[in-house]
């Protein structure tokens, strides 16, 4: 349930969230205030009400007491004056009775009586009664006689023989309309000098005063008066109809209201107090009654009230609370959607700016003047976050263009040394040259040449320079330059390499360049060579390949005046240099093996064929042993073929495009030989066949046709020699011609016309040469 | 080699001047063209030599020709040109003028 719950919650939005966490408290505490209020301020919220309603009640008990004592000290003041007087004759006694009552500040419209009797035998009853009656404004003076005073009214005797005032219970007087009940004050009294009790002085007042006044105090009260008297009769009661007849405790026990008789118990020994009527007859419902004690007249007052009267203000209260909690809340949710909304704001604005930075477009721009709250510092952080970004793109954008940079500067560096290689291969008739160099990704210093020293003599150069990218690339270039033009004027290889080690030693440039020299005599075969520090060439003779036994001596650019110990070697027709760098034996497969000098000698031995071809054998192979494992090193391989002195040697290029050219030639020296143009004919047709089937089928890559003429045995003869893969064309089989067009194979009729337009026709492999001579009859 | 195409409707005639070699024989094919071609013409009075390159494209046109239902032929030959077709063959399969 309160996963549930929880994770409902979750999918709303935080305002959402806040707002219901928000209202749940709210809603606790006002649930809470409520209870609070109904248990704990109810008793606090009486109290105050009842003593606010207890102040009327006061000033009603304090108007009785004034009342009362103003009733009592007109009474005494009479008495006072009396007991002073010699003698009491009548007009005295009016005097008397009329400035006494003047003290009454009573409404006229109620009337007082005011009277006083002298004994004139106690014990007896008789004496004077002297009265003074006020109704309506007029002042009314009796003077009679009264025997049997106490049967006038019995209670009389109950007075105390004492000169303090006495308080009667209400009664209806004779003297009065006798609608309305009275009470009278009695004092007893002695004259002076008497020593026994010589009479009564009594004020009366109709209550119906007091009725009025209670009704009047009423209408600015919260509830109703009533009044008992000490013995608890109901002076005045709200129901009119008890009123001067029903007792208090009467009522109490009647009605079965302990409480009520508590109250008059109270107010009969001066104490104030409250009780609760579940029902009452007043309001027909519950009431409060506040009671309390009226001093002098021994008199008490309650005030009932409704108890809706208590109980409404808290109710109005807690309505009023309720009420304003619950604006409370609404203004309060309105406030936290305002808050939120304003406080997410920022934050999905930065979660959109988040997502376009995300996205690569950092255009996206952040709040300035972020408040300084979490999301201000939320804020500061997408802004460095920015920043470093950007820094961070800066750098690896700076770090790839360098890298670019330094990348192109590497093939401008592989361009450079890639273009100092020479790639024309001269065509000559007494030798074949091939080179190859394979670049490594970052660039070596590796670079060879061939040049003619002059006509007769042509020099081939492999070297590595230490080192690697454009400074190797440079030096390269430098070393192969100076090799050229000290070459020019110098013959011995010794020297030139003297020469140029001096020329490098001179140069700041620390690089040392590993290098092999040889120069071909053409005429004679004699071969010069001179190593610098390098690998050891191969030389191929009738055994095949083998590693040449070389001098090594110290490597160029490392000493300066170092003398490069020469050696020479007799080349004979077929004999083939190799010439390599590190590149290739020591090139390493992917486990770390090298390559090694024992599969070079293998791979070179295999199979013989023209340089180009065995360079790209030789490269495929290495390459089949590296497989994936990077080249680390430029790999460059030169091979050198020598092909004998011969003057009468036509050399060209063994390719398709060149057959017009051959068919010239051969043409042109048929005339110059007066050769007749039926043979002209057929050695034509052959010559076409058997240099397209070279240009063809002899070389992978490239190679060297040489052609030979001449005459011999009464037959123009020619002989095409090249390096290519060895051939047969005496092995061909001869078509079928009785075919018909659709079963004839287009293939095959070449060598057959061959065979069919020469009359002598010879195939030999010499020194991995193939060499075919044909012979037409002149 | 050189060589004019000359197309009317079934018939198209050919001529060729110059070394019918193993470079320029392959262009004869491209440049023919066989659709609703019954009668092929090529006239070699300018071919100094044709070489096996030459005669199978002479051949392969053959095939082409017998396929199509039509025929061909090949007029002026020089003496040594002919000779040529004769040694391998081709004046049996060929129309040779």
């Amino acid at each position: 349930m309160y996963t549930a719950v929880r994770n409902w919650l979750r999918r709303r939005s935080l305002t959402f969230r806040l707002s219901v966490s928000i209202s749940v408290c709210v809603l606790a505490g006002v649930a809470w205030l409520w209870f609070y209020l109904a248990e704990h301020s109810r008793p606090i919220i009486r109290a105050h009400i009842e003593s606010l309603a207890r102040r009327p009640l006061h000033d009603v008990v304090s108007d009785l007491v004034a009342s009362g004592w103003e009733i009592e000290s007109a009474a005494l003041t009479i008495k006072n004056t009396l007991k002073e007087l010699p003698r009491t004759d009548v007009s005295m006694m009016r005097h008397l009775l009329h400035s006494g009552m003047q003290t009454l500040t009573y409404d006229d419209s109620y009337a007082a009586h005011a009277w006083v009797y002298v004994f004139e035998d106690e014990d007896v009853s008789t004496g004077t009664m002297y009265s003074a009656m006020i109704y309506d404004g007029n002042f009314q003076f009796t003077s009679k006689e009264i025997k049997n005073f106490y049967e006038l009214y019995p209670w009389f005797k109950a007075v105390p023989k004492e000169e303090i005032a006495f308080w009667s219970e209400p009664y209806i007087a004779e003297e009065f309309n006798q609608k309305s009940p009275v009470i009278t004050c009695l004092i007893p009294f002695k004259f002076v000098g008497s020593d026994k009790f010589d009479g009564l002085v009594a004020v009366s007042v109709d209550l119906a005063a007091v009725r009025e006044y209670i009704a009047m105090a009423e209408t600015t009260s919260i509830g109703k008066y009533w009044v008992v008297s000490p013995q608890g009769r109901f002076i005045v009661h709200p129901n009119e109809k008890l009123q001067n007849v029903a007792n208090i405790q009467d009522v109490a026990a009647q009605k079965n209201l302990p409480q009520l008789q508590h109250a008059f118990d109270d107010i009969s020994v001066g104490r104030a107090g409250s009780i609760e009527i579940p029902v009452s007859t007043v309001y027909d419902n519950a009431v409060v009654v506040l009671y309390a004690p009226v001093k002098d007249l021994n008199w008490g007052v309650g005030l009932v009230c409704s108890k809706k009267e208590f109980v409404e203000p808290l109710r109005d209260l807690q309505v009023k609370m309720m009420t304003f909690m619950l604006l409370w809340l609404a203004a309060l949710l309105f406030l936290i959607n305002y808050i939120c909304r304003r406080s997410t704001k920022p934050l999905l604005d930065l979660s959109k700016v988040a997502l376009q930075y995300g996205e690569g477009d950092f255009s996206a721009t952040l709040p300035e003047d972020a408040a300084k709250d979490e999301i201000g510092v939320m804020t500061d952080a997408f802004h460095k976050m920015r920043d470093n970004l950007l820094q961070h793109i800066a750098l690896v954008q700076k770090a790839a263009s360098e890298r670019q940079k330094g990348e192109s500067e590497l093939e401008i560096a592989q361009k450079i040394q890639l273009a100092a290689l020479p790639i024309d291969f001269p065509i000559h008739p007494e030798f074949e040259i091939y080179a190859t160099m394979t670049a490594a990704r970052k660039v070596g210093g590796d670079f060879y040449d061939f040049f003619f020293v002059d006509s007769e003599h042509f020099a081939v150069v492999i070297a590595d320079v230490s080192g690697k990218g454009i400074p190797a690339a440079m030096s390269m270039m430098n070393a192969k330059a100076l090799i050229r033009s000290i070459a020019k004027t110098e013959h011995s290889v010794s020297r030139i390499f003297y020469e140029v080690n001096n020329e490098l030693c001179r140069g700041s440039a620390d690089m040392f360049i590993t290098a092999f020299m040889a120069v071909l005599n053409l005429k004679n075969g004699e071969l010069n060579y001179v190593n610098a520090g390098h690998n050891p060439p191969f030389v191929r003779t009738e055994s095949g390949y083998n590693m040449l036994k070389v001098e090594r001596n110290i490597v160029l650019g490392a000493m300066p005046n170092m003398k490069f110990k020469a050696e020479h070697l007799q080349m004979t027709t077929g004999n083939r240099l190799f010439l390599y760098t590190d590149g290739v034996n020591e090139a390493q497969d992917i486990n770390g093996n090298f390559y090694g000098e024992q599969r070079l000698t293998a791979i070179l031995n295999s199979e013989l064929q023209s340089p180009s071809d065995t360079l790209n054998l030789v490269k495929t192979d290495v390459s089949k042993f590296t497989q994936d494992a990077e080249q680390s090193d430029d790999m460059t391989m030169l091979e050198l073929l020598y092909c004998g002195a011969d003057t009468n040697t036509y050399t060209v290029e063994a390719s398709l495009k060149n057959i017009d050219k051959i068919l010239h030639y051969v043409e042109q020296d048929m005339q110059t030989k007066s050769v007749d143009l039926k043979v002209q004919h057929k050695v034509m047709v052959a010559t076409e066949e058997i240099v397209s089937n070279i240009a063809q089928y002899a070389y992978r890559l490239t190679g060297t046709l040489r052609l030979k003429t001449f005459v011999a045995n009464e037959m123009y003869c020619l002989s095409f020699t090249d390096n290519g893969a060895e051939y047969n064309p005496q092995k061909q089989s001869e078509p079928d011609l009785n075919l018909s067009a659709e079963d004839r194979n287009i293939g095959g009729l070449g060598i057959f016309l061959v065979r069919k337009m020469t009359d002598f026709l010879d195939y030999k492999r010499e020194n991995g040469q193939n060499i075919l001579t044909i012979g037409v009859k002149i | 080699m050189e060589f004019t195409i000359q197309k009317e409707g079934e018939k198209a005639v050919c001529s060729i001047m110059g070394r019918i070699d193993t470079n320029s024989a392959p262009e004869l094919l491209e440049k023919i063209d066989f659709t609703d071609l019954k009668e092929l013409v090529f006239d070699l009075a300018d071919v100094d030599y044709v070489f096996s390159a030459g005669l199978r494209v002479f051949l392969q046109a053959q095939k082409v020709m017998n396929a199509n239902g039509g025929t061909m032929k090949l007029i002026n030959l020089q003496p040594s040109v002919k000779e040529i077709f004769e040694i391998v063959g081709f004046s049996g399969i060929m129309d040779i003028e």
